[in-house]
């Protein structure tokens, strides 16, 4: 699976280039977000823009990510496509994470 | 008039048919997903419906790989799409292990106010599939799992 990365101060701004986050790669997403947090940065922006499609298995694998960061770190989402945007709204997880229109918004903001 | 086009996908009058017969396997339902989504596109089926569709038909076909046939792969099953105007009906069958107590699932939502550590990471498929569906329905006859729903067309543009 691949990924895009870049490092601004302490945010690590993570783009997928996959175009689809389902349970057929779900395993493997989890696996690399966790290789490429390691130990740091305290935020880490997930850049959905280019995923046209996620599953429940995609879902679970995201929340599974945030859970891996832990309290002390966080997981905002940014670049979500009305599709993929529904099924975080239908499962009420919008709730859960702190979600940006774009990546160039989360960068600028503050952290939540 | 009967038409035909790729992957069985038959038009008579203004209702069109589409099946699909799938490997066992998470990549070949999602090929299957890419297929019935670019034959409904075709078909002029509004966006924000075939985005309901694509989720819904995703979840159940994963279902099938998951639990029916234990995400072995080597065995397959049929999907069996009717579009009219309002309305796409869907019938999953499978050859695999039956529902738990020959029921389906309750798919009731999650309590999301609980520790970092509680949140779910699944159990969000059959929420979807009953929050986007109606007429659901799941019948065994003769070894075969049949799952048949509706999901209604809003034939919004959004």
């Amino acid at each position: 699976m691949d990924f895009e990365t870049v490092r601004q101060d302490d945010i690590l701004k993570i783009t997928v280039l996959a175009e689809r986050i389902d349970a057929a790669c779900a395993v493997q997403f989890k696996d690399c977000i966790r290789e490429i947090c390691g130990n740091e940065p305290k935020r880490v922006v997930l850049d959905l823009q280019k995923v046209d499609f996620l599953d429940s298995s995609g879902l679970g694998a995201v929340v599974a990510a945030m859970k891996f960061l832990g309290k002390d770190r966080q997981l905002e989402l940014a670049g979500l496509s009305d599709k993929v945007s529904r099924v975080f709204r239908l499962t009420r997880m919008d709730s859960v994470f702190t979600i940006h229109p774009t990546a160039d918004a989360a960068m600028s903001a503050s952290a939540a | 008039m009967l038409g035909h086009a790729a992957n069985g996908a038959v038009t008579s009058g203004t209702d069109h048919m589409l099946s699909e017969t799938v490997d066992s396997t998470a990549e070949d339902v999602r090929n299957a997903l890419i297929r019935i989504n670019d034959e409904l596109k075709r078909l002029g089926v509004a966006p924000s419906d075939r985005d309901a569709i694509e989720v819904v038909l995703a979840e159940c076909m994963n279902n099938v790989v998951e639990h029916a046939y234990c995400e072995r792969p080597g065995s397959r099953f049929d999907l069996k799409l009717h579009l009219s105007a309002d309305n796409l009906f869907c019938r999953v069958e499978d050859d695999g292990k039956p529902m738990p107590g020959l029921a389906l699932p309750s798919g009731k939502s999650h309590n999301l106010s609980v520790d970092l550590s509680d949140l779910p990471e699944g159990g969000f498929g059959w929420f979807l599939i009953r929050e986007l569906t109606c007429d659901l329905r799941y019948a065994r006859e003769r070894d075969r799992n049949n799952l048949m729903f509706q999901i209604p067309l809003s034939h919004d543009e959004g």
